[in-house]
């Protein structure tokens, strides 16, 4: 097998993976911006991608020539996404090694082989601060976008109403304990129920959540957001099984939760897999893992790697 | 002022809206969380580019559709932003040449509004959503 190096740029964390000939992963290393948030109550883009650019050399030290570069192409916040990929262009015409870009939301399905064996198809749902999307894999190299969001991700709806209610960013790991730990709940309502497509809207959610910011206390409306956001999950996964009767692997820092978790697992039981919670957030082993599958299936890298914030195709 | 008690009803105040837009048009969404801003905004690609799978940009502060008569849509959102100098780091002046562009939370540029654009304010009122649309040259 080839050895391959990883880069993840697309957001807000940098990070750089290797894995080893034998399929291991080799060295996993992530450092966030998160404390950007904490320090401004946003996001900088050039600086951004600025402390992207700072952090690779370092995540990059003691990295030594591996058989192929992968690299985040898209989707994400384009100067983000172009540093992570200016470095590895770097590289890779230095090394003189073959360079892969892949798509970072298919990455999260692709997280899961890492950890037992993905028998093709499946269905890659990816749950995230910036993504909510349904893929249908036949196959690595062909994965086919079934379903998305038509307004807010599922994530982001998550930590704009806990933002409004005075949660910290990101809101969603305060959200999922509340939903946990608290019983009583409002009713909230299930978006797109009269729908039949595969697609998702949560900004009718998070409408009807602040609503009752005033007469509802902030934990049970909390809960009772990620408890809905759940069900219009569910809702849309049960419409999808309808069709497709093939397993379930869920990825993307919500599908962290382990709210959202126990949910699955106790309706889908052994039809659905999720990777382990540290692999579902942002990671450089899922860029890796996916390139490693699309060599396998044949995919020849090449050398010219562009950016694509709003990427749809699995690599390039 | 247009009165949507949907979400249908405000993507088809958008795809209304998206008749008057032309190549170098800035729109700037007011409105707070939730009052429809992005709805709108995916009636408005409905119209001019039909079959874009429009989305809100918070986390990723930009999306980018071609329009089918030409011209790029250009889709910001500066709920994470922050930052008042960056505003020319993201280079609208130069993406008004080739397109439309639309900015949710524009308030925290105040620059912005020293451009020609369409307002739009949203507010929300009961169960609808009164939606006000001003043209400043």
């Amino acid at each position: 097998m080839n050895e391959i190096l990883a880069i993840e740029s697309s957001c807000d964390e940098t990070a750089v993976a290797t894995l080893t000939k034998n399929g291991q992963v080799g060295l996993s290393r992530v450092i966030s911006q998160i404390d950007m948030h904490e320090v401004f109550g946003g996001v900088l883009p050039e600086a951004a991608a600025r402390r992207h650019l700072e952090a690779l050399p370092y995540l990059l030290q003691g990295v030594t020539r591996p058989d192929l570069v992968c690299v985040t192409a898209g989707p994400g916040l384009l100067p983000a996404l172009l540093t992570g990929v200016s470095v590895a262009l770097g590289l890779s015409h230095g090394w003189g090694i073959p360079l892969l870009g892949v798509n970072h939301v298919v990455a999260h399905v692709a997280a899961a082989s890492l950890e037992q064996d993905i028998h093709l198809p499946v269905l890659g749902l990816v749950v995230s601060g910036g993504h909510t999307s349904f893929y249908f894999i036949e196959r690595w190299s062909e994965p086919k976008l079934i379903g998305w969001t038509y307004d807010d991700a599922a994530g982001e709806c998550l930590d704009k109403v806990g933002r409004a209610l005075g949660m910290k960013y990101p809101a969603g790991p305060a959200i999922d304990k509340l939903a946990l730990d608290i019983s009583d709940r409002i009713a909230l309502p299930l978006p797109l129920k009269n729908e039949s497509s595969f697609n998702f809207s949560f900004s009718g959610l998070k409408t009807a959540a602040l609503r009752h910011k005033d007469d509802t206390s902030p934990e049970i409306l909390a809960a009772s957001l990620m408890d809905a956001v759940v069900a219009h999950l569910m809702d849309r996964v049960d419409r999808v099984m309808a069709d497709y009767h093939y397993p379930l692997v869920v990825g993307g820092g919500v599908s962290a939760s382990s709210y959202l978790r126990n949910r699955f697992l106790s309706k889908y039981g052994n039809n659905v897999l999720f990777p382990s919670p540290k692999r579902s957030t942002d990671n450089a082993e899922m860029i890796a893992a996916y390139g490693r599958l699309l060599l396998d299936e044949g995919v020849k890298p090449s050398a010219c790697v562009s950016p694509d914030p709003n990427m749809e195709r699995g690599w390039c | 002022m247009i009165k949507t008690c949907s979400a249908e009803e405000t993507v088809a105040a958008g795809f209304d809206f998206a008749q008057y837009l032309h190549v170098g048009d800035l729109v700037l969404l007011f409105g707070a969380l939730g009052t429809g801003k992005t709805t709108f905004v995916r009636g408005i690609g409905q119209r001019l580019a039909p079959g874009a799978k429009v989305s809100s940009p918070s986390f990723n502060l930009l999306k980018v559709y071609d329009m089918q008569d030409g011209g790029k849509l250009y889709h910001l959102d500066f709920y994470r932003v922050i930052s008042v100098k960056e505003l020319w780091d993201i280079r609208i002046e130069e993406f008004l040449e080739d397109g439309i562009v639309l900015v949710e939370w524009p308030g925290r540029f105040p620059d912005l509004i020293e451009l020609p654009h369409w307002k739009v304010i949203f507010k929300l009122e009961d169960d609808c959503r009164c939606i006000e649309i001003v043209r400043h040259s």
